[in-house]
């Protein structure tokens, strides 16, 4: 799908999300509606202005556009953002250690001229020292299911 | 004032907050000679570690990033030719070409050295204003606030370059999602599908780290491409810093006109530095060697983008107007810690306005500071393949996000918004006005309720809010002219 179709789709659907926002907010108390109604239609008007320019300029086809370009950055891009979304799945199952070695590994591993040993090395050290700096800052660690269940099992 | 300041000073003093400055400018530091990455980004990914701070080491911290960008980014722009932020073009014009004739230690320095001193400009013009302000800013009510809200947002328009329509759309976005949780006037929730996570609405942090940091890092992940194939620097350094002590005019001037264009809100670093290049062309007397390597088309431009950031706190911290990205997540920033921007910053927070005036003078000095300790290394890390730094991004961004609120909705919304501006990123929409209609959403839908709680319908006739009306239709008349003549730089982040 070339960007001008990309766009012409996010268009209609905002429009729509816009219209079932302010059918949404109409029901709420009157002082809570009045202010996402008029700002959801407005911005229905606002997407609709949008989507009829997006519709006159793929008519027009004025300027070539590089679809093959667009559809391989696209394609690399959904990739990588999959692989983020399978991480961040990972910390909610597993928890944020063991998702954050496996993700780091891997990314360095199949993305790097690292070698097994050194992308194991960096996924393993940088998280000794996050862990180490985490508690240090007080920060608060992600607990997976698995994890929370093994804790609770085992009474840690 | 002066006790003030000299009291403002004695905080930031803390051992504690001189070490969150250090760390903020060592990340705006970084972000900064990585091309794509950009300030708002970089302010994205520390803004979900602000929670529990207090706010002026928080402050420190977000400072710390801002103020150093601007010079950092200077080693691809000199180096290589590569802008590596919008605010960096013009540099390149002749720091490149000096690079090329073997000067680039030279062309670097000047460039840190003058970056410093546009930055202390800048904090300076700061300081001056807020007593300059400060009675303007107390006579304002609640219709005036909402009025200035409104401007906020009508600065949308001057950002979002040729596509205003779409701007104020994802503008429009941003209000809604501000919207998601308890209502400002009613004990309502709103939009939260059941779902207890979003009872106290969308975290701040979050929604600003989904939106500018995810995309960005998820681009690198894509590609294996270095930034730059070779990173080689010669000798020249004191050359280059008597360069900028010898054009002195050059670098006062062009930091006074960048602390001023900072304050006009969507300008944008890029038009600004332009414009300052352009003046001191005209400006000089020998104009022949401007494009080739002349040292003075580097200095100006350099003062300039640092100066600038000065000049854009005034209107972000004390009318609550954010000029650019970077201060929309300053401005969020506050929100988070539970600071009002607005009269507040020059009466009860004065203490933290001065602080952050400070943090900028200081922050400029540790950023140039850290620049020529780091010149040869940088040079060299610029090669490297994004991959080897970018799943460690992730991590970082993911562990920040689930600060907000210790809970799994943290990452969904981050995925969420991630997904989103990543979209938005690859159909070329701007993603900036999202950030500013979230932070303006409960501030105006407040001061709104207030305004016609209090006064009825008259508020619409008060004299201040009719010449923030005026201004408001300047601003939206100013954007179609400007983007008619091709003025306006979009502020999205570019790789």
């Amino acid at each position: 799908m070339t960007q001008r179709n990309w766009s012409l789709v996010v268009s209609i659907c905002l429009l729509l999300l816009l219209l079932a926002t302010a059918w949404q907010a109409k029901d709420f108390e009157p002082l809570a509606a009045y202010f996402p109604v008029v700002v959801a239609l407005l911005g229905a008007i606002l997407a609709a202005i949008n989507l009829l320019g997006d519709w006159s300029a793929r008519n027009a086809l004025a300027e070539p556009q590089d679809d093959a370009g667009f559809a391989r950055s696209v394609q690399a891009g959904a990739v990588s953002f999959g692989g983020v979304i399978l991480y961040v799945a990972g910390i909610i199952l597993a928890g944020f250690f063991p998702a954050s070695v496996v993700f780091l590994f891997l990314v360095l591993f199949l993305r790097t001229d690292f070698g097994l040993l050194w992308s194991t090395l960096l996924a393993i050290g940088s998280l000794v020292a996050l862990y180490y700096f985490g508690n240090m800052m007080l920060i608060e660690f992600p607990v997976g299911l698995l994890e929370q269940a093994i804790r609770d099992a085992y009474f840690l | 004032m002066f006790e003030a300041a000299a009291e403002a000073l004695l905080i930031l003093a803390d051992p504690n907050r001189l070490l969150y400055l250090f760390f903020g400018v060592l990340v705006g530091f970084t972000v900064g000679f990585l091309p794509g990455i950009g300030g708002t980004a970089g302010m994205a990914l520390l803004l979900p570690f602000i929670f529990g701070m207090d706010p002026y080491t928080a402050m420190a911290l977000l400072i710390g990033v801002v103020a150093v960008n601007n010079t950092s980014d200077t080693f691809t722009s000199v180096l290589f030719g590569i802008p590596g932020s919008a605010a960096s073009q013009a540099t390149i014009l002749d720091g490149h070409p000096l690079a090329q004739k073997g000067q680039a230690a030279r062309a670097l320095s000047a460039s840190f050295m003058s970056s410093m001193m546009g930055g202390i400009i800048g904090a300076l013009v700061l300081f001056l204003a807020i007593p300059i302000a400060r009675p303007l800013v107390l006579s304002f009510r609640s219709p005036d606030l909402f009025m200035l809200t409104l401007f906020g947002l009508s600065m949308i328009g001057l950002m979002v370059g040729n596509k205003p329509v779409r701007g104020v759309l994802v503008g429009i976005l941003g209000l809604l999602a501000g919207t998601v949780g308890g209502a400002a006037a009613t004990p309502e929730y709103r939009f939260t599908f059941d779902w207890l996570y979003l009872y106290g609405g969308i975290p701040l942090s979050v929604a600003v780290a989904g939106f500018f940091a995810i995309p960005e890092i998820v681009t690198f992940i894509s590609t294996k491409e270095k930034i730059a194939r070779s990173g080689t620097l010669e000798s020249g350094t004191l050359r280059g810093i008597g360069d900028a002590f010898r054009h002195w005019a050059v670098v006062l001037r062009s930091g006074a006109l960048g602390a001023f264009m900072g304050i006009i809100p969507g300008l944008g670093g890029s038009v600004v530095e332009w414009f300052s290049y352009y003046i001191t062309k005209a400006l000089a007397k020998d104009k022949s060697q401007f494009g080739k390597g002349d040292i003075r088309g580097l200095i100006a431009p350099e003062s300039t983008n640092n100066a600038k950031d000065g000049g854009s706190l005034i209107p972000t911290l004390l009318f609550n107007i954010p000029t650019n990205g970077s201060m929309a997540v300053l401005l969020g920033g506050l929100v988070i810690l539970g600071v009002e921007a607005g009269p507040r910053m020059v009466t009860s927070e004065l203490p933290l306005t001065l602080t952050i005036v400070w943090s900028l003078a200081l922050a400029n000095v540790i950023g140039t500071a850290m620049c020529f300790l780091m010149a040869k290394p940088i040079s060299m890390l610029t090669t490297l393949n994004p991959n080897k730094f970018a799943p460690f991004l992730i991590v970082l961004i993911c562990l920040g996000a689930y600060q907000a609120n210790y809970h799994w909705g943290d990452l969904v919304i981050l995925l969420v918004f991630g997904g989103i501006s990543w979209l938005l990123k690859m159909i070329d929409w701007p993603r900036i006005p999202f950030i500013i209609g979230f932070v303006l959403s409960d501030g105006s839908e407040r001061y709104l309720f207030l305004s016609i709680s209090r006064y009825g319908w008259e508020w619409l006739s008060r004299p201040s809010v009719l010449i923030i009306g005026a201004l408001i239709i300047a601003a939206i008349a100013a954007a179609i002219i400007m983007n008619r003549k091709g003025l306006v730089q979009s502020m999205e982040i570019k790789p």
